[in-house]
């Protein structure tokens, strides 16, 4: 069934941009699984902290720029049978593309050579969807009059259009939507070897994303529909996205959904294909506009609105396996021949760090995205896009307000992150809806659900709230201030605020237990939740990619920690977390947007031992089993020098642990870090540095971690930092160290002691083999005890320059 | 207005009524179409039907007058979760739609709520009312479902669909205008005639193949129709899809079997048996065959649900018949099933063939 | 230019309908053989055995027939087809219903010279015979009991049937 000649893999890692935070859970889910299955697999990363483990699943870690001379290098030296593009993000492709006919035997798996050219190059794109008789864009670039008007005639209007120059420049896009524009166009200037390129323009369609997966025998499954609120034009990832596409009639939907299985099918796509296509639904036009053999942020939003595990089955059908004998990990069955049904709808909105407006197009700005889980379009935008806490609405609202008719009609025109809200107060001025529509080409439904929140929460602003309106704005996703909670009390039989799983109908095989639950109204509370003593975890909105990659990171490992130690992790988020597969089954999430879960005490409080806060300030700071896990800054000496450590402390009150310290030194002009230095400290060191945490410590009696910085100054350590709490460093801690310092943590807030009389040694005790050095925190380098010596060395030598002030 | 959904069970689920303001009683199915609910409702195999969709935001991509798949809407009444108020393409919304066919109609439901009772508790009667009293629950437990549906919504009169290919008659048991669709693609100039017609009048008719439709209801209702098919089996080929492939069964000493999960979805998995070909195909039956009458008889298992395992399609060993028991025609789902109309086409064509041989060579 | 005539859905489905055929019209397939003219012949052989396989529960055994020398629709020569040695077949044929099965059927030689390669190893019940594409111009009274699909051509034309098992994918071109 499977490859039988597949034993050996290389994945091609993501390259170390903010992008591919998105890509870290399915880079684990699909080396844990082909761990789990036999395979012997190798990866290039350039930044060995998106991996999420220590690299127990690795054969190889090659930590070096992700580019194909590297690739061909590691083929070249190593011959794997395979290569993996899938979860390398687009360079992944690019690399795929440039090795045609270089490799000898190795294979490619999931995206051909062609598919991934075909992501590149135009020209091979409209060639290759032309020949297999999908709507393409139609394109010409001709200097030759007749040509370009039989190709105008044989498309129509309206079209895009422009001026090619030999220097390769090119003048910009000109919409023409009649004769008189053509003539217009075509009356400019023309410059001796100018081409004319145009193409059908599909201005204002709509845009909907297709995902299917397919395996070797040419079956197909379409595993779910994503529309964007906003039209083509503004990109995909800064559109608000709606799944499923409810839009699409049946018609369409079939339509798109056998274009889609046709392109993967043209291009033997086997694994995973999303489609973006354009529709226009006046005239009913569509045009498939690209395609992404590959994981992406997109196939991650769908794995979390559909429960389907994407990943884990991109790669077994990239080995071969049958659409439907899957492997959810080695031994568990799974019916992969399903289309997941979805009962709700799932809203992925677009994050920008700054709270400008931001002019939108077809380049990508946002930095981050918020997922919300709701029954109807109004409670989706209310939890996600126009939830005050998180976009601060009412400031927008408030400067919108401001605005004269004609400056909002700008904003209308040109479309900002803003758009809703500009909607919004559009449609309180009582601007007409079809002419917004035509504009924006936002669909009127979207308007419509708008107004409606308009009406609803006008009559909360003027105080209106009577039991009717709580249970109609409780199923408009408009909550807070304790509605719910009234409710959950009502006893009348009305709709309730309560917490439903997240899953979809047709994944619902037994084998496949997924807890992932949303606050929502409804009359049935699907809250499941074992006889096991809880730890809950609250996580915080966060919107720095690097601060997700630490969220991703810390709660996966607290989550594991939590539930191997014999608890059960609740995890309560703003937004809930996409936890690797292996880790889905066992861990409780609920999504909860506005903080609700507190007031509706489905949680049997006796149950909970503990609770780990990972926001900036304890939400809650009566209830004693707080623990406040993000860093707070003690102290903070002015003092700069070359040569510091920064040491990672945990402590049970009384003794301490420092299993990880990390050496950085400034050299000619270089920052060098070090991992896991502890284990190559002199005994002078050692005491000298326990010597200053155990005074640093001595007013702390509780259970806690902390971070100690430390300068090197006229040959001895100054404490120059000291945190309370998890700094960013705690990735670099736990990756580096053999000793697991959030484990450890959770084992002493379980009331477990660290032993007594401990020697220097067992404090720095780490039992390390491989070493991070980290060259001016972006270059990554995994060396082993002699290559670090030497370095640690070299660094040394040159350690005794003074501290600065 | 507030209404109720209420259970023969005694359940009561609130939400908001739109549509027709009667009070209706009806079996309560579960449907987990994604799309199409225009053809669900207006699809005969729904008559006496309470139909609950379990998608989100109902109607928004508007009502599309083409989808419809008979003229009128048997279905008794529609409970749906959050519905839209407008369309993307500017058709008639779907509340006003409904309201137009006159079917009561009730909202804000919590359709994830009744979807696992139903799944929990089996499908059961329900009622659309504007009270949940003891009266009314004295009233739903009074109701007998008429068991004569397929009676309600086949043809009375025979008709044809005329085109210039083959010919074949129809026994109409509750037709989707959708199968007749898909003939009319392949040029079959085919007659659509009333459930009860008997051999002699369809052989009447000179047919090049039989079809029995999809139809709402127990196939043990209909005996004579089971009848009229142990004769015309032998002369003819045929195509049973959905009721029409369990009365094709029982006509041949096989047995069916209730599901315990009845199948309401408009994409579900649908393995050939021979190739192993994974299709997603609308399934919208609750009875299925019973695999121990299987092996006994002469037909051999075609098609399996790779969810369930259910039994999809058999054919007969030696007999040219086909059936189905998802619907090819889809409307609404993937059209992954249109090539059973293009085997069916093949069956008979082949079989016309050897009769030419045969008379050839006579 | 080649011009993709059948895709490989059809093909798979003809394959099937062939399997429903041969199922109907032996009642019972216990003393089916399948012999697949080499190469593509064999793979049509296998599909259909797989097909029998997963519907009936029986395997039935396959046998390979190596005459690709002799092939008419590739050369118009004279061939002397009383020099074709068969390879000696690794199944017992005798008294079995054999079904012959190729890719294309054209002229009927190929047909004609496996039946003699078949008639010198054994003494078959029956012989019938299923191809995938029938393309008309026969030189010798041979029919095919089993067709995928009957496609008209001229003799300039050429017919190209490729099997995923041996050219990566499923299809029948024209050129």
């Amino acid at each position: 069934m499977e490859l039988d000649d597949v034993h050996t893999i290389l994945i091609i890692g993501p390259t170390s941009s903010d992008k591919n935070v998105d890509l870290s859970t399915a880079l684990y889910d699909t080396v844990d699984i082909l761990h789990q299955l036999g395979y012997k697999t190798s990866i290039i990363v350039e930044d060995p902290t998106l991996l999420l483990s220590s690299g127990v699943f690795y054969d190889k870690t090659i930590v070096e720029k992700v580019t194909g001379d590297n690739v061909l290098k590691f083929v070249q030296k190593y011959h794997p049978d395979a290569i993996l593009p899938t979860v390398g993000d687009r360079n992944a492709l690019g690399i795929v593309s440039s090795l045609n006919g270089k490799i000898g035997g190795t294979k490619v798996l999931g995206a051909s050579f062609s598919a991934s050219l075909a992501t590149f190059k135009r020209e091979l794109f409209i060639k290759k969807l032309t020949k297999a008789n999908l709507p393409v864009i139609k394109f010409i670039s001709s200097d030759d009059e007749t040509e370009i008007y039989s190709f105008i005639r044989s498309i129509g209007f309206p079209i895009i259009a422009r001026r090619r120059y030999s220097n390769r420049h090119s003048s910009g896009w000109t919409n023409i939507n009649n004769l008189f524009e053509l003539d217009n166009f075509m009356a400019t200037e023309d410059v001796s070897d100018t081409k004319i390129e145009i193409e059908r323009s599909i201005r204002g369609f709509s845009e909907y994303s297709f995902t299917i997966l397919r395996d070797r025998y040419d079956n197909s499954s379409l595993i779910g529909t994503i529309e964007d609120i906003e039209p083509i034009g503004i990109h995909h990832l800064d559109s608000n996205l709606i799944s499923p596409a409810i839009s699409l009639n049946d018609s369409k939907l079939q339509r798109l959904r056998n274009y889609s299985i046709k392109l993967a099918r043209a291009f033997n796509i086997v694994g995973i294909c999303t489609v973006h296509f354009a529709y226009n639904h006046t005239t009913k036009e569509s045009y498939i506009t690209e395609f992404i053999p590959r994981l992406s942020e997109e196939t991650k939003f769908l794995e979390y609105a559909t429960s389907y595990p994407i990943a884990t089955a991109v790669v077994e059908l990239c080995l071969g396996y049958h659409l439907d004998k899957l492997q959810l990990d080695a031994g568990n069955h799974f019916n992969g021949a399903t289309e997941p049904f979805v009962d709700h709808l799932t809203s992925r909105f677009p994050q920008w760090k700054t709270p400008g407006q931001k002019y939108l197009g077809p380049s990508k700005t946002s930095d981050s995205s918020i997922v919300v889980n709701g029954f109807s379009l109004e409670e989706v935008l209310n939890k996600g896009a126009l939830n005050d806490k998180l976009n601060n609405n009412f400031d927008r609202y408030n400067e919108l307000r401001k605005l004269d008719d004609d400056e909002l009609f700008e904003k209308i025109i040109h479309p900002t992150n803003w758009l809703l809200d500009v909607l919004s107060e559009a449609l309180r001025r009582k601007f007409e809806m079809p002419v917004l529509s035509e504009i924006t080409g936002v669909n009127i439904p979207y308007l419509t659900a708008l107004q409606n929140i308009i009406n609803n929460s006008l009559i909360i602003r003027e105080g209106e709230i009577d039991g009717k309106n709580v249970e109609r704005m409780v199923e408009m996703g408009v909550k807070g201030v304790g509605h719910s909670k009234l409710l959950l009390d009502s006893p009348d039989i009305v709709t309730k605020t309560v917490v439903k799983n997240k899953r979809a109908v047709s994944v619902a095989n037994n084998e496949y237990i997924n807890h992932n639950y949303f606050v929502t109204s409804g009359i049935s509370n699907e809250l499941e939740l074992s006889d096991r003593k809880k730890f809950v975890v609250r996580t915080p909105i966060i919107t720095s990619k690097t601060d997700i990659m630490i969220r991703q990171f810390v709660l996966f490992q607290l989550a594991k920690s939590i539930d191997q130690n014999g608890l059960e992790p609740i995890i309560i988020g703003r937004e809930p977390w996409n936890a690797p597969l292996s880790m889905r089954r066992k861990v409780v999430e609920i999504d909860d947007p506005h903080m609700e879960m507190k007031s509706l005490n489905l949680i049997k409080q006796e149950n909970v031992i503990k609770i780990i806060d990972l926001s900036k300030n304890l939400v809650d700071t009566e209830d004693n089993r707080g623990f406040q896990f993000s860093a707070q800054e003690i102290k903070n000496i002015e003092l700069q020098g070359d040569t510091t450590l920064r040491v990672m402390v945990v402590s049970d009150g009384t003794n301490y642990l420092a299993p990880s310290v990390i050496y950085r030194g400034k050299r000619d002009n270089h920052m060098y870090e070090i991992s896991s230095v502890n284990n190559f400290m002199t005994a002078e060191d050692r005491a000298e540095v326990a010597e200053l945490i155990t005074h640093e410590l001595e007013d702390d009696t509780e259970v806690d971690i902390f971070n100690f910085e430390m300068v090197k100054s006229n040959g001895h350590w100054l404490v120059t930092k000291k945190y309370r709490g998890m700094t960013n460093d705690i990735i670099r801690h736990e990756l580096a160290s053999s000793v697991h310092v959030i484990d450890t943590l959770v084992k002493l807030l379980l009331g477990n002691k660290i032993e007594e009389g401990l020697s220097l040694e067992k404090v720095f005790d780490n039992f390390d083999e491989k070493y991070l050095l980290t060259i001016d925190d972006k270059r990554y380098k995994l060396l082993d005890k002699d290559e670090i010596q030497a370095k640690l060395k070299e660094l040394r030598l040159k350690e005794n320059k003074k501290a600065t002030n | 207005m507030k209404r109720y959904l209420i259970l023969e069970d005694g359940t009561v689920f609130p939400g908001e009524g739109f549509g027709s303001s009667i009070i209706t009683t009806g079996q309560l199915v579960i449907s987990n179409n994604r799309t199409g609910i225009e053809q669900s409702v207006t699809d005969p195999d729904t008559e006496g039907q309470i139909l609950a969709f379990t998608i989100p935001s109902v109607g928004n991509s508007g009502i599309n007058r083409d989808f419809y798949e008979s003229i009128n809407s048997q279905c008794k009444g529609v409970v749906i979760g959050s519905s839209s108020l407008s369309t993307v393409d500017g058709s008639i919304s779907f509340e006003n739609w409904i309201t137009g066919l006159r079917i009561p109609g009730i909202k804000n439901v919590d359709v994830r709520a009744l979807a696992k009772h139903i799944a929990e508790h089996g499908e059961m009667k329900a009622s659309i009312m504007d009270t949940h009293d003891e009266h009314a629950m004295d009233q739903i437990k009074a109701l007998v479902l008429p068991p004569d549906l397929v009676k309600r919504v086949s043809t009375r009169q025979s008709y044809p669909n005329p085109n210039m290919g083959l010919k074949i008659v129809i026994v109409d048991l509750g037709l989707k205008y959708s199968i007749l669709r898909q003939l009319s693609y392949r040029d079959c100039n085919s007659i659509i005639v009333n459930y009860n017609s008997t051999a002699e009048e369809i052989e009447n008719l000179h047919p090049d193949g039989i079809i029995y439709s999809n139809g709402p209801g127990n196939p043990t209702d209909l005996p004579n129709t089971i009848k009229t098919i142990q004769t015309l089996q032998k002369r003819y080929p045929i195509l049973g899809i959905g009721l029409g492939n369990l009365l094709i069964a029982l006509a041949n000493d096989c047995r069916i079997i209730r599901l315990k999960e009845p199948h309401h979805e408009s994409s579900l998995a649908v393995k050939e048996v021979a190739s192993g070909k994974i299709d997603f195909v609308n399934h919208n039956h609750s009875y299925t065959l019973d695999e121990k009458y299987i092996g006994g008889s002469d037909f051999i298992v075609t098609n399996v649900c790779v969810a369930d395992g259910t039994i999809e399609g058999i054919r007969h060993e030696y007999l040219p018949i086909m059936c189905v028991l998802f619907e090819p025609e889809a409307a609404p789902g993937p059209t992954d099933g249109y090539y059973v109309f293009d085997e069916f086409i093949d069956l008979v064509e082949s079989v016309k063939k050897q009769e030419g041989v045969r008379n050839q060579w006579n | 230019m080649a011009k993709e005539i059948i895709d490989g859905q059809t093909m798979t489905r003809a394959l099937t309908r062939i399997t429903y055929e041969i199922i109907e019209r032996n009642k019972g397939i216990d003393d089916l053989v399948l012999v697949g003219i080499k190469t593509r012949g064999v793979y049509v052989a296998h599909r259909i055995e797989s097909r029998l396989k997963q519907l009936e529960n029986i395997s039935i055994p396959v046998a390979e027939l190596d005459i690709t020398p002799y092939r008419d629709d590739q050369t118009h020569e004279e061939t002397d087809l009383s020099s074709i040695k068969a390879e000696p077949l690794d199944i017992d044929i005798n008294n079995k219903h054999v079904i012959l099965t190729d890719d294309v059927l054209y002229t009927g030689r190929t047909i004609r010279a496996a039946m003699d390669a078949l008639m010198s190893v054994g003494r078959p019940k029956k012989i019938s015979l299923a191809v995938l594409v029938d393309r008309g111009h026969r030189e010798l009274p041979i029919r095919a009991d089993f067709v995928g699909k009957n496609i008209p051509t001229s003799q300039k034309e050429k017919i190209k049937v490729s099997m995923k098992e041996i050219d990566g994918e499923d299809k029948i071109e024209i050129e």
